[in-house]
């Protein structure tokens, strides 16, 4: 569970003001807003990147900013995040990448156990035959999927997704959209998209949130969201054809 | 008033830093590997431009002397005085401003990227300390490294200056290696090594420092890397002055 209260966090000319949402366990919520919003600041305050100047944010009930820095790890190691960009280490092929976050928290684990490790996430993700490649002769689609892979290995309680399908054609966008679903369904952790365009995502969110300019304008199910009376919301529910 | 704040503050916050990475040591032999990798990446971009450099530094050093001691001192000496301003100083002056240049401008450029594309954020999420994984084995590299790279420069810069010696200064061999000896003395070369530690780890350490707090967009690497190389560049003149008054001067 993912709780925020009264989040706010000023920069000279943007920010977050305020924000307050829940979004509740083992669901499946879309986080809207026009590029620019804040949408990708209030990750970094979730991810215990950011600290506000006010507010709290609570992970299954702790306040992630007010523990060591111990407690903070232990709760960061419920999260898998695909950033925006993906941000995969450029330095590194596809195994190491992915094995990352296993390898360097046991330096003991043997070969084979890793070697396998990363070929189910790869599997899950319908990736083959990348192991080998370094990041930047991968095609955009495959780099996202080579990232959810690498926020798969330490399998999170919570996932978060940054844009997912923001720069892609529709047709790798569909496979990405297809893929985040299919993982919701099948492992039923909490999952947070993030995006500015929520026609992939609409049928089958539980949950939507709406930010504008640092604000939240809507936190709660989508059915409320469908009858929510604010113009910003209108347009993207018009958008997404179910009006 | 406002710079002097900033002085301030980014003051502050660079000797937290280095208090942090110095911390950080504790997990050297963990990542040993990322050590050795970086002892590598920094040999390799640094030793054919300190080479270079120095040979040409050598040659002119000779020259130099040569021609200001004419009429003054036996050319005996011009090896005396090159070797002795290579050991103090010139030899780890000329490596030290070597990495700023080279080591310092690339440290600084990758983590930066890095940094820009969010890859160290999400290092910080899957709870991968990056002073612990980037910082710290960079550092531990060049401290390593850099007594090695030293070495290599004093000897191409003797060598430059014994090669125009013999060629255009009627040296004989034997003259350049005998004034070459007077007054040598063991300390002087470790205290040149020990300065060049200073100096690999306060570049590398600053270069870090730059790249990793950079801001973001993609102005912010050429910042980083600028603010870096400027910045390790005067911390090398600056340290050369205390640590050269401190073991030298009696
Ligand atoms: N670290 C930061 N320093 C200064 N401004 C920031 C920082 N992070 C985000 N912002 C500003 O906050 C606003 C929201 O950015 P962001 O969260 O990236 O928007 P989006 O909703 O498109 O993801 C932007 O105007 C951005 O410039
Ligand atoms: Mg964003």
């Amino acid at each position: 569970m993912v709780k925020l209260e009264n989040v706010t966090k000023r920069f000279n000319d943007a920010g977050l003001y305020g924000i307050d949402a829940h979004l509740p366990k083992n669901g499946f919520c879309t986080v809207i807003g026009r590029s620019g919003a804040g949408k990708s600041l209030l990750l970094r305050t979730i991810l215990g990147l950011i600290k506000p100047d006010s507010g709290r944010v609570l992970i299954d009930d702790t306040d992630i900013y007010n523990v060591k820095y111990k407690k903070l790890k232990s709760i960061r190691s419920k999260f898998g995040v695909l950033f925006q960009n993906n941000a995969l280490l450029d330095s590194m092929n596809v195994f190491e990448n992915v094995s990352l976050p296993v390898s360097y928290r046991n330096p003991d684990i043997s070969q084979n156990d890793l070697k396998d490790m990363v070929a189910d996430k790869l599997r899950v993700t319908y990736l083959s035959n990348v192991s080998e490649k370094y990041v930047n002769q991968l095609s955009g689609g495959m780099q996202k999927r080579v990232a959810i892979a690498r926020a798969l290995i330490t399998d999170p309680e919570i996932l978060f997704y940054d844009e997912p399908i923001t720069g892609l054609d529709p047709l790798t966008a569909e496979g990405i959209i297809d893929l985040i679903r299919n993982l919701h369904s099948e492992i039923k952790k909490t999952t947070i998209v993030i995006t500015h365009d929520m026609r992939g995502f609409i049928d089958f969110t539980d949950y939507v949130m709406l930010i504008d300019e640092g604000r939240t304008l809507f936190c709660g199910t989508k059915e409320d969201f469908m009858d929510f009376d604010n113009i910003i919301a209108r347009a993207y529910v018009k958008m997404a054809g179910k009006i | 008033m406002n710079y002097l704040k900033s002085f301030t503050l980014t003051t502050g916050e660079i000797t937290l830093f280095i208090l942090r990475v110095l911390k950080s040591f504790r997990m050297a032999f963990k990542n040993w590997k990322l050590i050795v990798y970086h002892m590598f990446e920094i040999s390799q971009e640094s030793i054919l431009i300190l080479v270079f450099a120095s040979l040409f530094m050598g040659m002119v050093s000779a020259y130099q002397i040569a021609y200001q001691m004419r009429d003054v001192l036996p050319m005996l000496y011009v090896s005396t005085i090159v070797t002795q301003a290579v050991l103090i100083e010139i030899g780890p002056i000329i490596t030290g401003i070597g990495f700023s240049g080279k080591v310092s401008s690339q440290i600084s450029a990758e983590l930066s990227s890095m940094k820009v594309t969010d890859q160290i954020d999400a290092l910080e999420v899957m709870s991968i300390d990056p002073i612990e994984y980037l910082v710290m084995p960079r550092v531990a590299a060049a401290v390593l490294i850099i007594p090695f790279l030293t070495l290599i420069t004093e000897f191409s810069i003797v060598f430059g200056s014994y090669l125009i010696s013999i060629a255009a200064l009627d040296i004989t061999s034997n003259m350049f290696i005998e004034g070459s000896k007077k007054n040598f003395e063991m300390f002087q070369v470790f205290g040149g090594l020990i300065k060049s530690l200073m100096f690999g780890f306060f570049t590398v350490i600053l270069s870090c420092y730059f790249g990793i707090t950079a801001k973001t967009g993609a102005k912010a690497v050429g910042r980083a890397t600028t603010l870096s190389v400027t910045v390790s560049a005067i911390a090398v003149v600056v340290l050369d002055y205390i640590f050269t008054r401190m073991l030298f001067l009696w």
